[in-house]
């Protein structure tokens, strides 16, 4: 099982590789062209107004928040669907308990609005 | 062999990208800094032959909770004059001296206590560390503790959603 880790070995090596090539590339050969606009997050557009650090609404922040809790949910699913087969009924029976308390907490926050954007 | 050298590449990158991090003014390139530094240390875990673990922490520490960093540092909004204006007094080099003491006397008893630097012990058993091993410990041994971690989600989405929602209300 181990020396199948050298496939995965060779992938991640040419994806590197590749992105160095194409990188290097385009740093040796490509045109250069400085100037103002080069400087500005955008260089085409509508003149830039003020800046970017500004403060963002804390419903960013929940949504992100709740995505990493569900997130982390999922993650515990990954080795109980590896082993489902000796894990059995007992497994999934003790695998819904999992998700029941979730579930609960899920309702209490859709219930509670914390999805709607207003 | 080549595990050796795999190991080396990746803690030195790990360790590279720690050490930018924390000398960073930018907060941005400083939380960029820590997913670089999240990649290295998959490898690693990789290397130990803990598929799971390496996937968790790209998954979840690489992509979810940089997001949580990245809208913190977008939330305390740091101006650029405050960036700017942290010259080193006297007393953060005193301090810097003592921590920087600290790391080599660290590295000295690491590099003295080391045997080998090959990650993988050759008496742990192949299957150990593996996806399949994980689902039976977790739902054999560790039952408890898995169901434990449903209420602890549970009380951080409801943590979260009540602080955030009584603000808007």
């Amino acid at each position: 099982m181990r020396e199948s880790y050298i496939t995965i070995l060779m992938y991640i090596t040419f994806v590197l590789v590749n992105g160095v090539i194409m990188l290097a590339l385009s740093h040796f050969f490509g045109p250069r062209r400085q100037g103002r606009g080069k400087f500005d997050p955008y260089e085409c557009g509508v003149p830039i107004r003020d800046e970017a650090h500004k403060r963002f609404p804390v419903k960013f922040y929940l949504i992100a928040t709740l995505f990493i809790l569900f997130d982390i949910e999922t993650v515990f699913l990954i080795p109980w669907s590896v082993t489902y087969k000796q894990a059995g009924v007992t497994g999934f029976l003790y695998l819904l308990v999992f998700l029941a308390v979730l579930t609960s907490g899920f309702i209490y926050l859709w219930r509670r609005g914390a999805l709607e954007w207003d | 062999m080549i595990l050796d050298a795999l190991f080396l590449i990746n803690a030195l990158l790990a360790v590279g990208f720690a050490v930018a991090m924390i000398t960073r003014k930018n907060p941005i390139y400083s939380a960029l800094c820590l997913i670089a530094t999240f990649f290295p240390l998959a490898f690693i875990f990789l290397l130990l032959w803990a598929p799971f673990v390496a996937m968790i922490q790209i998954m979840v520490y690489a992509g979810a909770i940089m997001v949580l960093f990245v809208f913190v540092i977008m939330m305390i909004n740091t101006e650029k004059q405050e960036l700017e204006a942290g010259k080193p007094k006297w007393y953060r080099r005193i301090a810097g001296a003592i921590a920087f003491l600290f790391v080599i006397v660290g590295f000295y008893s690491i590099v003295m206590g080391i045997n080998s630097i090959a990650p993988v012990d050759s008496s742990i058993k192949e299957e150990f560390g593996s996806t399949a091993a994980l689902g039976h410990l977790i739902f054999d041994k560790y039952l408890i503790q898995f169901e434990l971690v449903s209420v602890l989600i549970l009380v951080a989405v409801i943590g979260a959603v009540f602080l955030a929602k009584k603000n808007l209300d």
